[in-house]
């Protein structure tokens, strides 16, 4: 293979590319989108921190001493805490329906006969129900310590009997939790750009031959070195928006100042390793299909015949995509484990494991050699095909035919 | 210099694409590579490029095995070949680049020849946006911009109108003037026969006719005739015997059996006072050659 040969090709490829309105206008969008995902969370944190709304208290059990203030101190989450008079009822319950007055909620404690506890009675607008479960804890908690009182004990036993128990969570197999949304995230990147790069080198090939430039192509370059010329040139392209998309994600996410860590959940836990992983992944996966698909891109003679030649590879491709996704919430089982050394899951499904637990190193480097040998193996055969493909027209060879003039090669 | 196919046969599964066929193109001439579809043409020039090994036979160039990658070849396949988005600097300098030329002097042969076609205002231009005709320039510009020593043109007038069929008529000219060794593929016999002088006749895959055209033509005898006249002298050549009678918008095409028939047709002509504007007696052209031949 022509060293020089093959660099004009890559850089003629990555240049036409790149050079293209559409090219210009997609990473310009998926940039703007990138930028709108990852701020999205930390904007309606942001808004919701500064309209959770007011709720009113109606207190009809004299023997049960609950105020608005201790509310406010106790329920924390910015809701405003106001009493008022049960002769309002109807009309904070009127407010309440037509949404008026930032009123997000009425809570009415009436007493009940003899000694039992008194009914509480939460109204809501709609779903907004977050405040039920902390409120019942806290009034579950007033009513214990205000029986006990009556049974006896004095002020000091209560701090005694109402201590929190501390509780600590140790993972024997540590996973990342926190880590879900960026490598979810990352692992949405994958699958996108596996596809959208692999169905380019296939639709680039096919163009090619569709339009005859092959002819001119083959007449003077190696048609090895021609379809990796290719591929190498449309990897970069990848490689180029990746660090692109990172930025923009990196940016969305830091758009609303003072934030918790939540609104920074898509960066959140990921280390500069995960993020060089990707790329290894990457390049791995999109020249594992990549070649497959060129293969398939050669022996087609119309462009239109593409997509349906290669739905069995896209298929496959799909399926490590549901696998992986799976894998993010089981990732130490052992189907999960076992799927990770499959040439064609490794990139998905190892990279969730990665990212989600931690692999021994051994592992990841035996996937990667896996994946590299299976790449070297359909790198060969690809260009094999590619080679007899690209003189062939007319109707699509079957698998038979195409085994046939491989043997005949 | 020359170009030596030998014995070259060449199956694809249960077609014997190309059955032995030899020929030898030499510089300074033009080889015509003539047959219907399926001939076998572009098998062959397909074996000459590289693309498929021959499965018996050889090709060679100036008696050393042709090695594809050491002698530049320039190729203009049938259907034309260019990326339709891209611009067409871009491309030309690519294709000039994988044929070994330098950046620059790409960059310079790709000014100069667009200049020499006329069209230097397609330079920044996507390829989709120029004319048939002008797509079928650039094309050729990128089978000769690297200076090739042989020359393979499959069909390299079509698309053109008759302004730049002559255009390209001149290059092709000073192309075989300078030496170059051109192998040609076309149907339209009338620019085959205005400058090669060897063609070669494919049926099926065989060689049924080859040699010097000149030569062949003279072989056949003089045996077309054109007459005009503005009378209707259907009848009258009727029924002259060994004729076939082709009536025309203003005249008669007749194919004689024997050259001899020429002169009794005149004689009749003279005889019954008929007003002839034109009587033309001529060597069958390379159309009427490749129709009986291919008809056969």
């Amino acid at each position: 293979m022509s060293v020089r040969q093959f660099l004009n090709v890559l850089s003629f490829t990555y240049k036409e590319r790149v050079r293209t309105r559409a090219f210009l206008v997609t990473t310009m969008l998926m940039f703007v989108i990138m930028i709108a995902v990852s701020a999205g969370p930390a904007m309606l944190s942001a808004f919701s921190h500064h309209a959770p709304g007011k709720i009113v208290l109606i207190n009809e059990a004299r023997q049960f001493s609950v105020s608005s203030a201790s509310l406010r101190t106790q329920m924390g989450s910015g809701y405003i805490w106001q009493s008022d008079h049960v002769s309002n009822l109807p009309i904070l319950r009127n407010e309440l329906k037509r949404g008026q007055n930032n009123l997000a909620g009425i809570v009415v404690i009436q007493p009940q006969v003899s000694a039992a506890p008194p009914t509480v009675t939460t109204i809501v607008r709609n779903a907004n129900t977050a405040f039920v479960g902390p409120l019942q804890t806290y009034l579950q908690s007033l009513y214990s310590l205000a029986a006990m009182r009556r049974q006896g004990m004095t002020a000091a036993q209560d701090a005694l009997v109402m201590a929190k128990v501390p509780m600590r969570l140790v993972q024997v197999v540590p996973t990342h939790q926190n880590r879900f949304s960026p490598v979810y995230f990352l692992e949405m990147l994958l699958y996108m750009f596996v596809l959208l790069y692999g169905s380019m080198a296939m639709m680039s090939v096919a163009a090619e031959k569709s339009s005859r430039v092959q002819e001119l192509l083959i007449a003077n370059v190696k048609s090895v070195t021609l379809l990796y010329g290719k591929l190498v040139g449309i990897s970069l392209v990848g490689l180029t928006q990746y660090p692109l998309i990172l930025i923009a994600a990196y940016i969305g996410s830091h758009l609303v100042p003072g934030q918790s860590v939540a609104a920074h959940a898509l960066f959140y836990g990921l280390t500069p390793g995960l993020l060089a992983l990707f790329v290894v992944f990457f390049l791995l996966g999109f020249f594992l299909f990549a070649t497959l698909y060129a293969a398939v891109g050669s022996l087609v003679s119309r462009v239109e015949d593409v997509s349906q030649a290669s739905s069995p590879i896209t298929m496959i491709f799909i399926l490590s995509f549901m696998a992986a996704m799976f894998a993010l919430d089981t990732p130490n089982s052992a189907w999960v484990t076992v799927l990770s050394f499959i040439p064609n899951f490794i990139p998905m499904v190892m990279f969730a494991r990665e990212g989600m637990t931690t692999v021994p190193p051994l592992q990841l480097a035996i996937a990667i050699v896996i994946l590299f040998c299976s790449v070297l193996l359909s790198g060969y055969i690809s260009a094999r095909v590619y080679r007899i493909g690209v003189t062939l027209y007319g109707k699509r060879p079957t698998l038979r035919e195409v085994w046939a003039l491989l043997r005949a090669q | 210099m020359s170009l030596s196919v030998t014995h070259v046969s060449k199956r694809f599964s249960s077609v014997l694409a190309v059955d032995d066929v030899t020929f030898t193109a030499k510089p300074g001439q033009a080889l015509a590579l003539l047959g219907g579809n399926g001939a076998g043409k572009t098998t062959t020039i397909r074996m000459i490029l590289g693309l498929f090994a021959p499965d018996a036979g050889r090709i060679d160039w100036n008696g050393q095995p042709l090695d594809q990658r050491r002698v530049r070849i320039g190729y203009l396949p049938e259907e034309r070949g260019l990326y339709q988005k891209s611009r067409v600097s871009h491309q030309l300098i690519y294709f000039g680049r994988l044929q070994g030329m330098s950046q620059s002097d790409a960059r310079k042969e790709t000014t100069a020849w667009l200049e020499r076609f006329g069209v230097r205002d397609a330079l920044h231009r996507r390829v989709e946006e120029l004319s048939k005709g002008n797509q079928q320039k650039i094309q050729l510009i990128a089978t000769l911009m690297s200076d090739p020593q042989i020359v393979i043109l499959d069909e390299p007038f079509s698309g053109l109108d008759p302004v730049n069929a002559d255009l390209l008529k001149g290059i092709l000219m000073d192309l075989i003037d300078s030496g170059k060794t051109v192998v040609f593929s076309s149907h339209q016999m009338d620019h085959v026969e205005s400058f090669c002088e060897q063609i070669c006749l494919l049926k099926r895959g065989r060689i049924i006719l080859q040699g010097n055209l000149r030569e062949i033509k003279r072989g056949y005898g003089r045996t077309s005739l054109l007459i005009k006249t503005d009378q209707d002298v259907t009848a009258l050549l009727a029924a002259q015997s060994g004729v076939t009678v082709t009536r025309q918008a203003n005249g008669y095409e007749i194919k004689l059996d024997a050259e001899e028939r020429a002169q009794a047709i005149l004689h009749t002509l003279v005889e019954e006072r008929i007003p002839v504007v034109k009587f033309e007696l001529s060597e069958p052209s390379l159309h009427d050659i490749f129709i009986e031949r291919m008809g056969e």
